[in-house]
């Protein structure tokens, strides 16, 4: 458990390894959890816009030291195997995921949903989270 | 939580004798009789236990009122004893005008208004009961076309509040014609309603300037600690008093419009003027020639558009062609 002392917000555009992945827009770190959102936007590659869900074995990697953060709760996004089927290429869906809580210190991470996976697993790398940069949200 | 109408009564009972200074310190025994006497009901024992334990509840669920239980004198009494749950002395015209006003929030508020100011209403309207037993203040007299359950309106109290306080924001807004997301810090100026839809108009910082952003396409707004930027009131003002609807077409200063319209949609133009600068010159035919100094939107193109051939404009010549050519 860390102590984190106030929440922040850090902003981000993201992209994760794969262009079809859902794009990371914004990381609070909170002395509760680790709450990361996510815009994913459904493809025309498929007649309906195909379907998302995450891996239930998700999880937060803090580069320098390896520590990892396993996913607790995804909210909009089903787990796995549940999938949410999109009705049109047009569809779209914001959704979030929460980890425990992480230290409040400069580092980079990964989201990874599957290690060494494919272009439609979403995973992140070297995601720089700057204190400096973060914003302090209004309890 | 509401509170009936029918506990608010013993409320009342329980207050005008918690302030009898002739006969102080009431028991429950005492409340039940004045209950029967002034009700005609008789409420348990447990049930008065509850309703002192309700009023002596903090805001917004109960009165806050200082009941305090004498051992040595086995009753109850305000420890302030210039408190009442009705403190506040109204005529009857300010009554009659508390009335109206309420009887025309409720109707054309519904939903839109938030939870904690629902339930204000509902404390103040259930008093208004008790001293007008013929109000009828749930009964529809106006209807608006809202419809509930429109995306982002649960937002709408920390919005109203970021805007109040100035308080900056983070969000994530999702653009329907770039189908992009975008994580932005908004400095709030005020939320506009056009149309049925609502929206927040605020200083972004990435765009550097004063942006519109449907309340539909706003997701999971934080209030930010923050050092919050003005905005040039100059600008505001373009917002506030030179718009037609809500998007500004970019690049477009405030200007002078010129349309002409067949005698039919000049009636509707007359009775319904577009924004306080509209001024008719009205042709013998009945056709109208309106002007109007206005920023461009995109909702009055929208407008003039859906008018078809009953409406041309005549200046400035591009938006003529832009109205044509949309």
């Amino acid at each position: 458990m860390h102590h984190n002392k106030q929440s922040v917000v850090f902003h981000f555009d993201h992209t994760g390894h794969s262009r079809t992945n859902a794009k990371l827009v914004r990381i609070q770190l909170t002395s509760e959890f680790t709450k990361v959102d996510f815009g994913y936007n459904a493809r025309d590659l498929y007649i309906k816009g195909g379907w998302i869900r995450m891996a239930p074995d998700t999880f937060i990697e803090i580069v320098e030291t390896g520590q990892r953060y396993t996913l607790q709760l995804a909210e909009n996004i089903p787990i796995a195997p549940v999938h949410h089927y999109f009705e049109s290429q047009k569809d779209w869906r914001y959704y979030s995921l929460f980890f425990p809580s992480i230290p409040q210190q400069d580092c980079s991470i990964n989201i990874i949903e599957v290690e060494n996976g494919l272009f439609r697993d979403f995973n992140y790398y070297d995601v720089k989270l700057r204190m400096e940069e973060g914003m302090e949200i209004l309890e | 939580m509401a509170i009936s109408r029918s506990a608010y009564r013993r409320y009342k009972v329980i207050d005008s004798l918690l302030r009898n200074s002739m006969r102080k310190y009431p028991s429950l025994l005492d409340i039940q009789e004045a209950c029967e006497q002034k009700l005609d009901m008789s409420p348990s024992l447990d049930t008065l236990e509850k309703d002192i334990r309700n009023m002596k509840s903090p805001e917004p669920d109960g009165f806050d009122a200082p009941i305090v239980y004498c051992r040595l004198n086995k009753g109850y009494y305000y420890e302030n004893p210039n408190f009442s749950i009705s403190s506040i002395s109204l005529t009857d015209n300010d009554i009659n005008s508390i009335k109206e006003a309420m009887e025309l929030l409720q109707n054309i508020s519904g939903d839109r208004v938030g939870d904690r100011f629902s339930y204000a209403i509902d404390k103040v309207l259930s008093s208004f009961k008790e001293t007008f037993p013929d109000g009828n203040s749930r009964r529809k007299i106006i209807q608006t076309d809202y419809v509930p359950g429109a995306r982002g309106f649960e937002n709408f109290d920390l919005l109203f509040s970021a805007c109040k306080n100035k308080y900056p924001l983070s969000f994530v807004h999702y653009s329907y014609n770039k189908r992009a997301f975008k994580s932005v810090i908004v400095h709030p100026v005020m939320l506009k309603e056009f149309e049925n839809r609502w929206y927040l108009v605020g200083y972004s910082e990435s765009h550097g300037a004063l942006r519109t952003f449907g309340f539909d396409r706003i997701y999971q707004p934080l209030l930010l600690k923050r050092k919050y930027i003005a905005s040039n009131s100059d600008e505001v003002d373009v917002y506030t008093t030179n718009l037609f609807g809500v998007y500004p077409i970019e690049n477009q200063p405030l200007q002078l419009i010129t349309i002409k319209t067949s005698p039919i949609i000049t009636h509707y133009f007359e009775a319904y003027p577009v924004h306080k600068s509209q001024v008719i010159e009205k042709r013998s035919s009945g056709v109208g020639i309106f002007h109007f100094e206005l920023v461009p939107t995109v909702e009055l193109v929208r407008l003039f558009r859906s008018y078809g051939k009953e409406l041309k404009v005549i200046e400035p010549i591009w938006l003529h062609k832009f109205v044509k050519e949309i």
